[in-house]
């Protein structure tokens, strides 16, 4: 061969290479957002919940797409879309997710079980956003249907905020009569480090459970129950992790014994992501007094351009300042 | 048999190993999804292309990512399989003979581990299945320089 046919294959290789980088990049971050806009208005359920999944990961720059994912997540239309749609808003657009929060809070107390088992899972599928909506599922945790009250557990799982109301409401479940209900309680136990003494004290009578799904289930949330991941550890995730709403939500479940970390949480009031600030403000807010060296933070980010965020803010003001009202 | 002719089956060779390999490299990843939803998933090449289709920059699935990082093996071994035949000399039939079944062998063997790999971790699939994508890069490129050895060994004792 000659250098020439030689070098042209090279040549090729290199168009062939850029191209590739081209199409890559074309696909990826805020560049594809209007394909998957379009993705979500198709009738292809599963090119749907892709690309409601592809919205949560470009997270804010997804802004375009809120609109059709509120009508997604809200509309009548399959059960799994409404929550795959709801999951993404919190990475997006709070106050998005908060208005499907408000739509589906009155259909807990549908009578129809679908639809208060629909609206526990789309709660759930909101995460911490759904913080308000806890109290409602609260109430249904001992409905009659035994789905709806999985979804409940989950959804409670999902939400863990705030952690003492989060926790009676799933030591209620851990002793429901249908044992895929206790399991569903006993995992949220065993992955979030959530166990008080209460439920530990239960978690060790459900090791004697008659089913061995349970007991062994149990058995590993006493566990981890008697070994609690550190703050420290929760720091350090926090620095290394490109997804800090884990950690965050963590150290919000633990309160004042977390206070080592409100120097980290102050300076991540200041994050990009609003879904950051806001699980930023609520561990502040879990913390009570604890957190007064955060105050002057809170107080700058009273003016926060996102309006659930700016209430967190506040109401993590409220609870250094004046805890007993807050506790209220 | 002409230096000409034997310098055009020479070039001809070459470029089809050099773009057989690149294409593959990229192809075999795709090509092993949709035989795996044809075969095991009972679905047609329509609706397993449009899987494909679907999946290529899904997060969590990134099939896109993956066609890539399994061409890279591939596409350094096309670069030095065209410097390699394309830089011999086309007199000398023996070292021809001996280089082209060296890089006979080790594309067969790239093609035969990297299609093995994937289409076995579709059709197991397994929590940490994402791991042989992983791994099956670095297999690949430890496994061109076995391949060439033995391939090469194999060629000096047919060219003699």
């Amino acid at each position: 061969m000659t250098a020439r046919q030689i070098g042209l294959n090279l040549g090729l290789l290199a168009v062939l290479i850029a191209l590739l980088g081209i199409i890559y990049w074309q696909h990826t971050g805020a560049r594809a957002v209007p394909e998957l806009i379009q993705a979500l208005q198709s009738d292809d359920l599963q090119a749907q919940l892709l690309a409601a999944h592809g919205l949560k990961d470009i997270g804010v720059a997804a802004q375009a797409a809120v609109p059709r994912l509120l009508e997604l997540a809200t509309a009548d239309g399959r059960s799994l879309l409404h929550s795959q749609a709801a999951g993404a808003l919190p990475w997006i657009d709070l106050s998005s997710a908060r208005k499907v929060m408000l739509a589906w809070l009155p259909k807990l107390q549908d009578p129809d079980p679908q639809v208060r088992r629909d609206a526990a899972a789309v709660l759930g599928a909101l995460g911490p956003v759904a913080k308000p909506a806890v109290h409602s599922l609260l109430g249904i945790v001992n409905d009659p249907n035994t789905v709806v009250r999985d979804r409940v557990v989950r959804a409670l799982g999902a939400i863990a905020l705030p952690n003492e109301l989060v926790v009676r409401g799933l030591m209620q479940a851990l002793r429901d009569p249908e044992w895929t209900v206790r399991y569903a309680a006993i995992t949220q136990f065993s992955y979030s480090g959530a166990s008080s003494p209460e439920s530990l004290v239960i978690l060790r009578e459900l090791t004697q459970d008659p089913n061995q799904t349970v007991a062994l289930s149990a058995q590993s949330a006493v566990d981890s129950g008697a070994r609690p991941i550190s703050v420290s550890v929760y720091l350090l995730t926090l620095d290394q992790s490109t997804d800090r709403t884990y950690p965050l939500l963590q150290l919000a479940r633990l309160g004042p014994g977390a206070a080592e970390a409100v120097p980290k949480l102050s300076s991540l009031l200041a994050a990009d992501k609003p879904l950051e600030r806001y699980l930023a403000a609520c561990a502040l807010e879990t913390m009570g007094p604890a957190a007064r060296d955060a105050a002057s933070y809170l107080q700058r980010s009273l003016e926060d351009s996102d309006p659930i965020v700016r209430e967190a803010v506040a109401e993590a003001l409220q609870a250094i300042e004046n805890p007993r009202s807050a506790a209220s | 048999m002409t230096d000409q002719t034997l310098n055009r089956r020479l070039t001809t060779f070459t470029v089809t190993v050099y773009w057989g390999c690149i294409l593959l490299g990229l192809g075999i990843p795709w090509f092993a999804t949709i035989t795996v939803d044809m075969l095991k998933h009972d679905q047609s090449l329509v609706q397993a292309t449009h899987q494909l289709q679907l999946h290529l920059f899904a997060p969590g699935y990134n099939l896109f990512l993956v066609a890539i990082l399994n061409a890279v093996p591939f596409v350094l071994f096309a670069v030095f399989s065209l410097l390699h035949m394309g830089l011999a000399s086309p007199e000398d039939r023996r070292l021809c003979g001996r280089r082209a079944t060296g890089v006979l062998v080790v594309m067969i063997g790239l093609i035969g581990l990297s299609a093995w790999t994937h289409v076995m971790t579709l059709w197991h699939p397994d929590a940490q299945g994402a791991l042989a994508y992983l791994f099956l890069p670095v297999l690949l490129f430890g496994l061109i320089p076995i391949g060439y050895a033995i391939g090469r060994g194999a060629g000096t004792w047919i060219f003699r």
